[in-house]
């Protein structure tokens, strides 16, 4: 083949492929327009809400058939024809006729010539069309305008499309949702219209809800973006909806399909009726729709759009009832029947708790009209939580003695829209037990406290004393120890209001509490758990041990005390009853044989009870007799009863009779013997009285000595203002000194890292102190110089081991916290003990020296002061042979006369030297031991009322229940709530006030948080 | 002879009262119901134990002398109580003895007592020569309530003394030992107060009280044939104790009655110098001795000089200083010693019957927790308690041995247990509790004649324990003495039935 023959096969070939290239491109682009209008249409077809059947088939003619038909259908074809030389040489010839065919010749002859033509011609033929066609491009045959067009149209449909999205109510993918959402419109077909006519929906779109709920709940509004139209609220809540349509609208109307609020309790999805109501909405700009409606009832929201051509509904949104529920009242009280005082506050504690806020708390009966409720709580404010305790008594509820009933807590919230509901708690079931019902529970209570404590005091007693030489053992030991108090905490926990904390059963748990406390604390002090207890320290545990185990005793002790006079008098009523049988079988003696042996029956029952009530009783004594008497009565019925089977009835009768005398005659025995110890409890009352007043009487005379004595002094020219002026002088050092070394005692203990002997010497060195100023108080200048002496060396003892402490951690590169500090008062302490000591012996130098007239001057009350130690002598032994009879044996009776022996002593010696205030001083110091003994008597005295008040089952009516009724009752404390004072300000005042209350140390930071969190309320 | 009413009070005087009668029945056949006659025959009857029949005659006095009523209404009044105390009275009569009783269980003292007066008439024939002619009258009262009536003691003076029997209008009056929760020695108490009532025969009613107690003392014990007992722990500690600080008792402080006397050491004191002032006259006089000094007595004689004269000392000072010496001649257990007190018809609580505890309400205290521990079964506890009930110069008490030996037991330590009671016996030998457990502990230990005797021991004191009767039935028969075991087995059963059979 010639070469420009080749050259124009080449030229046609770059033809056909850059028209395939167009063509493809063009097709692309017809793709992406189709796509485009495919989207618009989407969109278009979306909006127009078409019927559910088409939107799919939409889809797929949209995105499916459209493009694809855009792709191929032009293409295909002009792809066919792009590849044909003929088509590219027929394009040429129509550019340049100067051809005249001849490209058209060589296209349809790409072989060459055909048989019969000439080779040169077509050779020649080739030549004249190369040189035509040499300089044309190929962009001149197939120009991309064409495809600038279609372009142009794909951008101009991807525009309109996007348009369509950004200014309608769908977007792309939400028009594709829209239509692919096949359910939509079953359920909307579903749901009841108001007009009861299927329209076309209104399409909304951007809903935004602003909720505003009733005052009463305390809620602030709230605002839902992009919401999807679904209401929640609180009846109350005020709901405003904005929303846009799809389409501009003249007129809006909001629509509300509600249950009808007779039928809230209906769950939802029955078929509650529906009170549709209509109210026109606010619509801005055509398309923004305002409106709003109060929330009432469950149902469902909708508006009707109004284009001016037809109404149109949008889809229904649900609107969802909170319902604000009635509150929740928690009861924590004991379940099952629970036997109450009648006049006992009730058990238990409650909890009320609401969505929005509560009202009031109030307690009833669970039968009875809510107009016998009484109040617990009525706080201030509507608060959504409160607590407390049910402070109420059965009898305030309308209870009486002997019945049974439920008591409900019932609390009220503050709902202002559907009136207010009531929470009611779980019923507390109460038997209500009179006196004597009360006097057998409170006894049953002492019972069980009593052998606890008993199981307690064996466990001690059992122990090998010490567990070992090494504080870890001790300490093991003093764990054990803690252990053995949890059967006293849980029976205190059981007990309830069953014990008095402020009663006798009160002390004996607080004093076994104390000492056990001082006792593990003390060991939990102790050095490390390998080292050897020191000699000191074993003693002192041993001490401590000893009176924890006293107390232990002593409460046993009381507590059985009631226990045995409780059973003495349930012994002494059964025998009485038994006297009565007597009496009335004596009577009935000629009565028919049938009733006597019913009555004999009921007299064997009797004489159970007797033996019951006896074996109750500790007392084998008693007991002996009593079994020989119900022996003897019991042998005597059976006889009686013998006689009558065997049908000799006067035999019989005779026997009864015989019976019925016995048991008057045991019966009046047994009321001789509690007459006689009526009496004997009479004298011990009368014996208590006069120590009680002899203490008193003897406080009085020595105060009134003391008062003589300084008349004495100063008629006998004394400069007894000025040495006064030295005695207070000293007191106060005295008194500085030891608050300093507490002070210096509590900042060592609170050094963590400090050696813990440093503390406990400290605290030695403060209680000598201590010892010191109260002697110097007591004007024994003697004793408070052996205490200063002591304060001093303890002091010594003190800087020494602090120093060695810090010489041994700067070895260890270690610094102990606080030396400086540690060091700087001690110093200071030790030079003020120093100073003190030098004042005591100037004054007591100057006391020495006192002149003749002094002596003359005091002398004389040595006589006075001799009888008055005599008659406090003469009550010491009194006391002693009373105080086992006494609860916990009064604690401070005899420790009070004791001391105000010693001081009588003193007195004596210092008035019979002259020295007129040192007198003074221990006969004031002996005045205070006795007001001491006379307080610890009266309460105890005053326990023992108590006590039988604990043992009475109620029916006697002798003295000393009379005795009773003039004490006043137990007042249990309660914490006022915050609604009984006016303000709240007055509440927290008083509340302050009562931090200020005195309570056991280790209670103090109990104390204040616990105020503190009621101040919080 | 013509009846008179001063020959009738010679013959009471005297325990005479078959003679007493004649007058009492001669002054009525005499006078008809004068007043003499009808007071006189009260009296009579009184004594006698016909209490109806003193109350009507006296009530007849009454009637007719209406201006002495209210000088006789103490004396109508006692014999009415009397009555009334006595009124279901059951009498038993055997032999020289008769025994009135209230029906019931006391009924098994009838042998005992038999067996006590039948060998101390015996004794007393041999020691003071002759007894008054008429039955022994005993009347056993069932409750300490019911002696308080029939004596006519008040009842503070028996709660204060401890009297349990009197010897009074020609009658023995005792306080079963059932009223007693740990009994007493009623069989010696018994022969004690017949000795006063032969004592007064013999002596018309003349002899001083301490020379009364000196001669019962010496005597009472006679029926088991022992004259002159040794002192009992208790007494010895307390004659040891005045005898060291020089303060024996002077017969003044022994006027009116003994009863009066400051507490129970001076008391047993007392009673201890009167038994050895009677002793050493007996001692010094030979047999006879008591009859001659009583004949002298009765005849005008002052005691003191007639005492002295039948010994045949030179004078009374001389007897007494004999038997001072005498007195310190004893071997006397130094101990101090509580005396066992007596508690009747229950009165006094738990350790009533305990001569420490009850006196110690603190040392009470530590008993009764003790006791509390014992019951809950902490016998390892209890016993720290009883150890701190211990006095600190005396040994255990009787109930704390017992309690203390019970804890001993509980934990398996008889030995120690047993120890303890056998130190207590000792000690407390009049404590039947103790007795019976220590006869449990000798049984088990396989001991039968140990068990034997600290049971009968413990019955001798309070027989009314059916369970020490069956021990004792058992016993004897294990020993070969089916009688006695027979006899016991009868006790027992009549404690568990209550006796009414024999009451039929």
């Amino acid at each position: 083949m010639s070469e420009a023959r080749q050259s124009i096969q080449h030229r046609l070939q770059a033809l056909a492929s850059r028209e395939r290239t167009l063509v493809a491109a063009r097709a692309l682009l017809q793709l992406l327009g189709a796509l485009g209008l495919a989207s618009s249409l989407a969109v278009l077809a979306a909006q127009a809400r078409l019927p559910d059947a088409l939107g799919l088939v939409a889809l797929a003619l949209l995105f499916g058939v459209l493009p694809l038909v855009a792709l191929l259908v032009p293409s295909l074809a002009r792809l066919r024809r792009a590849a044909d030389p003929l088509r590219q040489a027929q394009r040429v010839e129509l550019m340049l006729p100067a051809l005249r065919g001849r490209l058209l010749t060589l296209a349809e002859r790409p072989e060459g010539a055909r048989a019969g033509e000439s080779a040169a011609l077509l050779e020649r033929a080739a030549h004249k069309a190369w040189s035509g066609i040499g300089a044309l491009q190929p962009s001149e045959v197939h120009p991309l305008a064409p495809l600038r067009r279609t372009g142009a149209w794909t951008l101009l449909l991807l525009v309109a499309a996007l348009a369509c999205g950004w200014v309608g109510p769908f977007n792309l993918g939400t028009a594709i949702q829209q239509l692919l959402r096949g359910g939509t419109g079953q359920v909307l077909a579903a749901e009841p219209r108001a007009e009861g006519e299927a329209l076309p929906e209104a399409l909304l779109g951007d809903i935004v809800l602003r909720y505003s709920y009733p005052s009463y709940t305390g809620l602030d509004p709230l605002e839902v973006p992009n919401s999807t139209g679904d209401v929640h609220g609180p009846p109350g809540t005020v709901v405003e909806i904005k929303a846009r349509t799809a389409v501009s609208c003249r007129s809006a109307e909001l629509h509300l399909a509600l249950d009808q609020p007779d039928r809230d309790a209906e769950p939802p999805g029955t078929s509650a009726p529906l009170a549709a109501s209509a109210t026109p909405a606010r619509v801005e700009g055509g398309r923004d729709l305002l409106a709003s409606f109060e929330l009432s009832a469950a149902g469902s929201w909708w508006f009707v759009l109004d284009d001016g051509h037809g109404v149109q509904p949008s889809r229904h949104h649900a609107v969802v009832l909170d319902q604000d529920l009635a509150p929740e009242v928690l009861l924590d009280a004991p379940e099952g029947l629970v036997p109450v005082a009648w006049d006992q506050p009730l058990p238990g504690s409650w909890t009320a708790r609401d969505d929005f806020g509560l009202l009031r708390v109030e307690a009833r009966l669970l039968d009875a009209d809510e107009d016998q409720a009484q109040p617990l709580r009525r706080p201030l404010d509507p608060v959504s939580r409160l607590e407390g305790g049910l402070s109420l008594s059965p009898g305030d509820l309308g209870l009486l003695p002997g019945s049974e009933g439920s008591v409900v807590v019932v609390a009220w919230d503050n709902d202002a829209v559907s009136g207010s509901k009531a929470g009611v708690s779980r019923p507390l079931r109460v038997r209500v037990l009179g006196p004597r019902g009360q006097s057998q529970r409170r006894l049953r209570l002492i019972r069980q406290l009593r052998d606890t404590l008993l199981v307690l005091l064996a466990d001690h007693l059992e122990d090998d004393w010490p567990p070992g030489p090494s504080a870890g053992e001790l300490r093991a030991w003093g764990a054990q120890s803690t252990r053995r108090m949890d059967p006293l905490e849980e029976l205190l926990e059981q007990g309830w209001n069953g014990f008095d904390p402020g009663g006798f059963e009160g002390d004996v748990v607080e004093a076994v509490q104390r000492s056990h406390s001082k006792l593990v604390g003390f060991i939990q002090v102790l050095g490390g758990s390998s080292q050897p207890v020191s000699e000191g320290d074993l003693a002192t545990t041993s001490e401590l041990r000893d009176d924890s185990i006293e107390a232990i005793e002593l409460g046993v002790l009381t507590l059985d005390r009631v226990v045995q006079a409780r059973a003495m008098q349930a012994l002494e009523e059964q025998v009485a009853l038994l006297g009565e049988e007597g009496e009335r079988l004596q009577a009935r003696r000629d009565a028919a044989e049938g009733e006597l042996l019913a009555r004999l029956d009921r007299l064997e029952r009797q004489l159970d009870h007797v033996e019951t009530a006896v074996d109750r009783l500790h007392d084998s004594n008693l007991a002996t007799f009593t079994g020989h008497r119900l022996t003897d009565a019991r042998n005597l019925a059976a006889t009686t009863r013998q006689a009558f089977v065997e049908e000799r009835p006067e035999r019989g009768r005779a026997y009864l009779e015989r019976l019925a005398r016995n048991l008057q005659d045991f019966a009046e025995q047994f009321e001789q013997l509690r007459q006689r110890r009526q009496q004997a409890e009479d004298d011990a009352a009368d014996q208590l009285r006069l120590l009680r007043d002899e203490l008193r009487a003897l406080e009085q005379e020595q105060r009134s000595l003391a008062d003589s004595l300084l008349d004495a002094v100063k008629q006998a020219g004394d400069p007894a203002d000025a040495l006064a002026g030295r005695w207070r002088q000293l007191a106060k050092r005295a008194a500085v000194l030891a608050e300093s070394l507490e002070a210096l005692s509590v900042r060592l203990e609170e050094m963590d890292d400090r050696p813990v002997s440093e503390w406990r010497l400290a605290q030695g060195s403060a209680v000598e102190a201590r010892g010191l100023a109260d002697a110097i108080d007591a004007r024994d200048l003697r004793r408070g110089l052996e205490a200063a002496a002591e304060v001093e060396w303890d002091l010594l003892r003190l800087q020494q081991t602090v120093e060695r402490h810090a010489r041994s951690a700067a070895i260890f590169e270690l610094e102990l916290p606080g030396q400086q500090e540690v060091e700087q008062g001690l110093t200071e302490v030790a030079t003020e003990a120093q100073g003190l000591r030098e004042a005591i012996e100037r004054l007591l130098r100057q006391l020495a020296g006192e002149p003749a007239a002094m002596r003359s001057a005091t002398r004389p009350l040595r006589e006075p002061q001799a009888g008055l130690a005599e008659r406090t002598a003469a009550a010491h032994i009194q006391a002693r042979q009373l105080a086992p009879m006494l609860p916990m044996q009064a604690p401070g009776l005899l420790e009070g006369i004791g001391r105000a022996e010693s001081e009588m002593a003193s007195s004596d010696h210092a008035l019979e030297r002259g020295r007129a205030l040192e007198g003074e001083g221990a006969m004031q110091a002996a005045a205070e031991g006795l007001d001491e003994a006379a307080r610890a008597l009266e309460q105890a005295m005053q326990q023992m009322k108590e006590m039988g008040g604990a043992s009475d089952g109620g029916s006697d009516g002798g003295s000393d229940e009379r005795d009773r009724r003039d004490l006043p009752e137990p007042q249990r404390v309660e914490i006022p709530a915050p609604e009984e004072f006016s303000t709240p300000e007055e509440y927290r005042r008083a509340l302050l006030r009562g931090m200020q209350g005195d309570v056991p140390p280790e209670y103090e930071a109990l104390k204040r948080r616990y105020y503190e969190d009621l101040v919080r309320q | 002879m013509a009846a008179s009413v001063e020959e009738a009070e010679r013959c009471l005087a005297a325990v005479d009262l078959p003679c007493a009668r004649r007058h009492a029945d001669g002054l009525l056949r005499e006078q008809g119901e004068s007043l003499d006659a009808l007071a006189l025959s009260a009296r009579v009857a009184f004594n006698e134990g016909r209490y109806d029949q003193a109350v009507g005659y006296l009530e007849r006095v009454v009637q007719q002398a209406p201006e002495h009523a209210e000088q006789l209404q103490p004396t109508l009044d006692h014999y009415r109580a009397t009555q009334a105390a006595s009124a279901d009275f059951e009498e038993v009569r055997i032999g020289q003895l008769v025994l009135r009783h209230a029906p019931g269980v006391d009924v098994i003292l009838v042998d005992d007592a038999l067996e006590a007066i039948e060998g101390a008439q015996l004794a007393l024939e041999e020691q003071l020569g002759s007894l008054p002619p008429q039955p022994v009258l005993v009347e056993l009262y069932p409750t300490g309530g019911r002696f308080v009536a029939a004596s006519g003691l008040g009842d503070q003076a028996v709660a204060t003394t401890g009297v349990v029997a009197i010897s009074k209008w020609a009658r023995l009056l005792l306080t079963s030992p059932r009223a007693a929760a740990r009994g007493y020695s009623w069989r010696d108490t018994l022969v004690h107060e017949y000795v006063h009532q032969v004592v007064s025969h013999l002596s018309e009613d003349k002899t001083p009280v301490w020379l009364q107690e000196g001669i019962a003392r010496y005597l009472e014990a006679s029926w088991r044939g022992v004259v002159d007992p040794p002192l009992d722990p208790f007494s010895q500690g307390a004659v040891a104790q005045a005898l060291a600080e020089d303060d024996l008792v002077s017969f003044e402080e022994m006027h009116p009655s003994f009863a009066f006397l400051d507490s129970a050491q001076r008391g047993a004191v007392a009673y201890a110098q009167v038994q050895m002032l009677v002793a050493t006259a007996v001692q010094s006089g030979g047999p006879g001795t008591l009859p001659r000094a009583l004949e002298a007595i009765r005849q005008g004689q002052q005691a003191d000089a007639a005492l002295a004269a039948a010994a045949g000392t030179e004078d009374f000072t001389a007897l007494m200083d004999a038997s001072v010496g005498g007195l310190r001649s004893l071997e006397l257990v130094e101990r101090k010693l509580a005396a066992l007190p007596l508690a009747l018809d229950g009165a006094g609580g738990e350790f009533a019957v305990d001569p420490l505890l009850a006196e110690r309400a603190d040392l009470a205290n530590f008993a009764r927790l003790g006791d509390l521990l014992r019951q809950a079964e902490r016998p390892e506890a209890a016993l720290v308690e009883y150890a701190r009930a211990l006095p600190a110069d005396e040994p255990a008490s009787p109930l704390l041995a017992l309690r203390m030996a019970e804890c001993h037991r509980m934990l398996g330590d008889d030995a120690t247990a047993l120890a303890l009671l056998r130190r207590s016996v000792l000690d407390y030998p009049s404590f039947a509790l103790t007795w019976r457990s220590l006869g449990e502990l000798e049984r088990a230990a396989g001991r039968g004649e140990q068990a034997r005797a600290a049971f009968e021991a413990s019955a001798e004191v309070y027989p009314f324990d059916a369970v020490v009767q069956g021990q004792l039935a058992q016993l004897h028969r294990e020993l070969g003495d089916e009688e006695t075991a027979q006899r016991h087995l009868r006790y027992r059963s009549i404690l568990l039935s209550g006796g009414q059979e024999l009451a039929e």
